[in-house]
């Protein structure tokens, strides 16, 4: 599986501007993708998974600021000007809702084929009409040429979907980046959606950034899975490592918060707290005043993310000294 | 374009009613102002007997709903009644006037549309900056300048002081003699191309061009400062995020699909603003001679000719009716959500 990186992230901090202030969304994170892999990014609402993901798809809303860091995609920069506009067919993105991505005034045959046009220099309008089918049919949509001819609002969210992950995939991408593809779907499309995903991702070889909430989710497709909290990056360790021996007290009580059935009768847990205030953002651990086992240490220092054991890294001072 | 057969026969009965309701009010109105237009019928100097008879001539002598089941009567035959001040049928004065004003309205919101919608773009996509100011001070002045002051001043800079364009009238009538034009469709601009007239088209095109632009003014702040509101909210939108994110070039996002989004709002509120300048053009009409339904209806109103002035409201209201049913047409054929 570890051949070489097509991914790199160093360093990445973004900023929101909004009124009042700015919001310190993402905080000096790094992480690398290996080819041909799927990595999970997993965290709350407001942990910044979601902005690390349109970073690199380079579709940051306009009052984002990229503060520092670089995104090293298959050697270059995509943080610099002049390769920001050449990388775009190689990473693709699909969105949280797929009735929102969609312009509601055109066709989708039409926004896939100018995405077709754009990106693999086809000219003429039967071969574009070709390859826009053929993609609908790799994702199995039945009768492509109807929905090719059809509104957003007359298809369905799991067909939507799929048209989504078509018009992702339309121009080869090397990438895909799939920012909460299910979670405004029924539980039922969930699974579907996520088995085309995987079943596209193994033809296809592409590497993929799954963003997700749902850690059991995660579980599952991920070949590593890597936890955010509050904007900074915690934990980060193989998909059946991280499930078996979460290190973290975040990570931990993420677990003890998926539903289980086979427990006969016991109180769904939760973590006590809410989501850290990003304006101003703890000076110590960011989960300190969360946290069930912090210490005087937590509060003041930052605990920097290290090396625990082989593929398994932590930023918590509970595994500092263990180490030293 | 989705319009059913429903929607067209529901408006249709709506214009009907709307006709009946507007004919009503405005009849009633006008019997009961206290005025003698039977003096006006009469000419000057009538004598008393010469007055009675002109009542009588008008059925001034009958009850209000007598005069106003006669008056039905010849409207539904096609009889407007004849203008009491021009002594000439009110349905051809109208009409003569009416499309002496869309040929100048309609050149000026084309010419708004045209130059506005893309300037609020641009605004949209530079917000912030001083372009997008720029444009914002000149749309918050050009609306709130008042029609007639800016027709003053402009008729004063291009045709007294420049000389460069006529500033009064409709043509110059020796053109209109020496090629021999007529009248067809009273569009002037469109009857000298069916004639093949060309000075007439000429000269009649140079005459358009002052009263249109200030005429222009007001409908193309309008569309200039709702189409930026608009694209800058649509260009928060998720569906423009993700074709951004897709890597469709930058013109293409918003010129083919963001400003789809923005028209529909922008078409409805510059077809309201269509429909009151078919009279609201009156103070233009006026500063430049220009022979218009704004103009006819001031002049009725002040001479108490009562039937112009209810032919004037009547063809202003079935206008608003056919705009408001246009606007929803063409709202449809946008918004593919939208069924008529």
């Amino acid at each position: 599986m570890k051949n070489h990186s097509i991914l790199r992230v160093e360093d990445l901090s973004i900023d929101y501007i909004v009124l009042g202030g700015s919001l310190k969304a993402v905080r000096n994170v790094s992480f690398e993708i290996y080819e041909g892999e799927v990595v999970c990014l997993v965290g709350e609402s407001g942990s910044g998974k979601s902005t690390v993901g349109l970073a690199i798809a380079g579709a940051l809303p306009e009052n984002a600021i990229i503060r520092s860091g670089r995104i090293i995609f298959m050697g270059k920069n995509l943080l610099e000007a002049e390769t920001r506009n050449k990388k775009v067919n190689n990473i693709m993105i699909v969105f949280q809702d797929p009735a929102a991505t969609l312009n509601p005034l055109f066709k989708v045959g039409e926004v896939i084929s100018d995405v077709i046009k754009t990106h693999l220099q086809i000219k003429e309008r039967e071969k574009i009409k070709e390859k826009a089918l053929e993609m609908f049919r790799m994702v199995e949509l039945p009768d492509p040429t109807r929905i090719y001819n059809s509104y957003p609002h007359e298809l369905s969210g799991g067909m939507l979907q799929r048209v989504v992950i078509a018009i992702a995939l339309s121009t080869n991408p090397r990438m895909l980046i799939a920012d909460e593809p299910t979670t405004m779907l029924d539980v039922t499309l969930q699974a579907q959606i996520i088995d085309l995903l995987l079943s596209l991702k193994r033809k296809l070889g592409l590497s993929m950034l799954f963003i997700t909430h749902n850690l059991g989710v995660a579980s599952e497709i991920a070949d590593r899975i890597i936890v955010m909290y509050g904007g900074e990056l915690i934990e980060e360790a193989n998909s059946s490592e991280l499930i078996n021996n979460p290190l973290h007290p975040y990570t931990r009580g993420l677990m003890e918060c998926i539903p289980r059935t086979h427990i006969k009768y016991s109180k769904l847990k939760h973590i006590p707290g809410t989501i850290p205030d990003l304006a101003n953002p703890l000076k110590g651990c960011i989960f300190s005043d969360r946290c069930s086992e912090v210490m005087d240490v937590c509060r003041v220092v930052k605990p920097p993310i290290k090396e625990y054991s082989r593929n398994h890294k932590v930023a918590c001072h509970l595994y500092m000294e263990e180490k030293q | 374009m989705p319009v059913s057969k429903e929607y067209l026969v529901k408006r249709l009965i709506l214009l009907i009613l709307v006709v009946l309701g507007v004919l009503f009010i405005t009849f009633i109105i006008t019997r009961i102002v206290p005025a003698r237009p039977e003096l006006l019928w009469a000419g000057p100097h009538a004598t008393i007997e010469q007055i009675d008879k002109a009542r009588k001539q008008l059925h001034l002598d009958k009850p209000i709903y007598i005069q106003f089941i006669l008056y039905l009567q010849d409207f539904f035959q096609g009889n407007w009644g004849v203008s009491w001040r021009t002594r000439s049928p009110v349905l051809v004065d109208v009409m003569s006037s009416l499309t002496a004003t869309l040929e100048l309205i309609i050149i000026a919101f084309a010419f708004a549309l045209i130059i506005g919608v893309p300037l609020g773009v641009f605004a949209a996509i530079k917000k912030y900056t001083w372009i997008d100011d720029l444009v914002k001070i000149i749309t918050v002045v050009g609306a709130s300048i008042p029609v007639f002051w800016l027709a003053l001043i402009i008729q004063l800079v291009f045709g007294t002081w420049l000389g460069m364009l006529p500033s009064a009238k409709r043509v110059d009538e020796w053109v209109v003699i020496v090629t021999g034009f007529r009248q067809i469709t009273g569009f002037y601009l469109i009857d000298s191309l069916i004639q093949g007239n060309y000075m007439v088209f000429i000269d009649s095109l140079k005459h358009i061009i002052l009263p249109a632009m200030v005429l222009a003014s007001y409908p193309f702040c309008l569309s200039a400062r709702m189409t930026r509101a608009m694209m800058m909210e649509v260009l928060t939108e998720q569906h423009v995020r993700s074709l951004t994110a897709w890597g469709l070039p930058q013109r293409i996002i918003l010129f083919k699909y963001s400003l789809k989004n923005t028209l529909a709002p922008v078409i409805a509120s510059i077809g309201l603003s269509f429909g009151y300048t078919i009279i609201g053009a009156f103070m233009v009409e006026l500063v430049f001679v220009w022979p218009g339904i704004g103009f006819y209806a001031a002049m009725a109103l002040l001479s108490f000719d009562y039937p112009a002035v209810i032919g004037c409201v009547l063809i202003v209201a079935i206008f608003y009716c056919v705009i408001n049913t246009l606007v929803d047409v063409i709202h449809s054929a946008l918004d593919p959500r939208v069924k008529l």
